[in-house]
């Protein structure tokens, strides 16, 4: 199920800057409460394929430990599918709350 | 094995299964490399250890590789459609050029080779319109598609497009001998001028354009077997 969903959390993940492989996994794990523990490597073509889709840009830069570190970005079209998407997951788990609390209500 | 050569090996066993893309292959593995470095330096050990849980929980190299090859498949996939497309458009627009050209310069055929000229003008058009349904065919294939979801999936779309796009070339090759022979045909019984040179550099700049295209589907034909290798032979067959 995470992974049907990875491409919105990797998004969100990126929605409050740049960022390189690393500190999206690390962001997701801190944001989502270590509930989404994924396997790390999963984020990488994860991020090549939204990169790929023109929702992410990224560049080379030198980190201080003077390694060289990409660092992804989200472009204006990304936010803008981060937004419809957001949009779509806030209809769909408004739905499932009100079909699980009538469920509860007519149990009791 | 000590740590670096830990995290060294883990990103080569990455990046050496991607190595049909050279470029994706050296990015792949610089991300790894920082990834796993930037992990180690998290932890308050930094030992062997420390080193192996970090390769572990980056996760399976040849699954990740199938994900990143999926991915190239699926973006090659749709850059040879689109150069098909583009191929198609850029010779049907050479040919009308010409054929405009032809009318304002008033290069007719001969009357004895006017059967002839109609006969290889006849084969040049069917080749061209099956040239142009296959490029269509192959278009309309990849429209609404996202990515597959596994590299076979992938790898058999990719399959399709070469077919079509290999089928819409040999039309194309034929199209364009058929202008050769219709260029020389014009060209016979005439003084050789500077006027000559505009026909002949225009299938020139035809053949030139089919033949990047060929080396294209050869050059991805070269590196299908390294993509292929990273599905197991079971799930391609599927």
């Amino acid at each position: 199920m995470l992974k049907g969903h990875l491409d919105l959390i990797v998004l969100a993940a990126l929605s409050e800057g740049p960022a390189h492989g690393y500190a999206v996994i690390e962001a997701i794990r801190s944001r989502s409460g270590q509930a989404f523990d994924l396997p790390e490597g999963t984020i990488y073509p994860a991020l090549h394929r939204l990169e790929q889709a023109g929702l992410l840009s990224s560049q080379w830069t030198v980190a201080e430990s003077g390694r060289r570190r990409r660092v992804y970005a989200l472009t204006r079209q990304g936010r803008r599918a981060l937004a419809d998407q957001r949009a779509v997951w806030e209809r769909f788990s408004s739905a499932i709350g009100e079909l699980l609390g009538q469920h509860r209500h007519a149990r009791s | 094995m000590r740590d670096p050569e830990i995290i060294a090996a883990y990103a080569a066993s990455i990046a050496g299964r991607l190595d049909f893309d050279p470029s994706l292959s050296r990015r792949v593995r610089q991300e790894v490399e920082d990834h796993l470095w930037e992990s180690m330096s998290t932890r308050a050990s930094n030992g062997l250890e420390t080193a192996q849980e970090a390769t572990a929980r980056f996760g399976d190299p040849q699954a990740l590789a199938a994900e990143f090859a999926t991915m190239w498949l699926a973006e090659q996939t749709r850059k040879l459609s689109a150069a098909a497309v583009l191929l198609v458009l850029a010779l049907l627009l050479i040919m009308k050029a010409r054929l405009a050209w032809y009318g304002i310069a008033q290069w007719t055929l001969n009357a004895e080779l006017r059967t002839v000229g109609l006969t290889v003008g006849l084969v040049d058009i069917y080749a061209f319109w099956l040239a142009v349904t296959c490029v269509v065919a192959g278009w309309a294939y990849l429209f609404g598609y996202r990515i597959a979801a596994s590299c076979a999936a992938q790898c058999r779309r990719f399959c399709h497009v070469v077919c079509l796009t290999s089928v819409s070339v040999l039309a194309l090759m034929v199209s364009v001998t058929c202008d050769v022979v219709l260029t020389a045909l014009r060209l016979v019984g005439r003084d050789f001028s500077a006027q000559a040179l505009i026909p002949l550099a225009s299938v020139a700049a035809e053949s030139a354009l089919i033949g990047v295209l060929v080396l294209k589907i050869c050059s991805l034909a070269t590196r299908m077997p390294r993509t292929t290798a990273l599905v197991e032979p079971d799930t391609l067959r599927r």
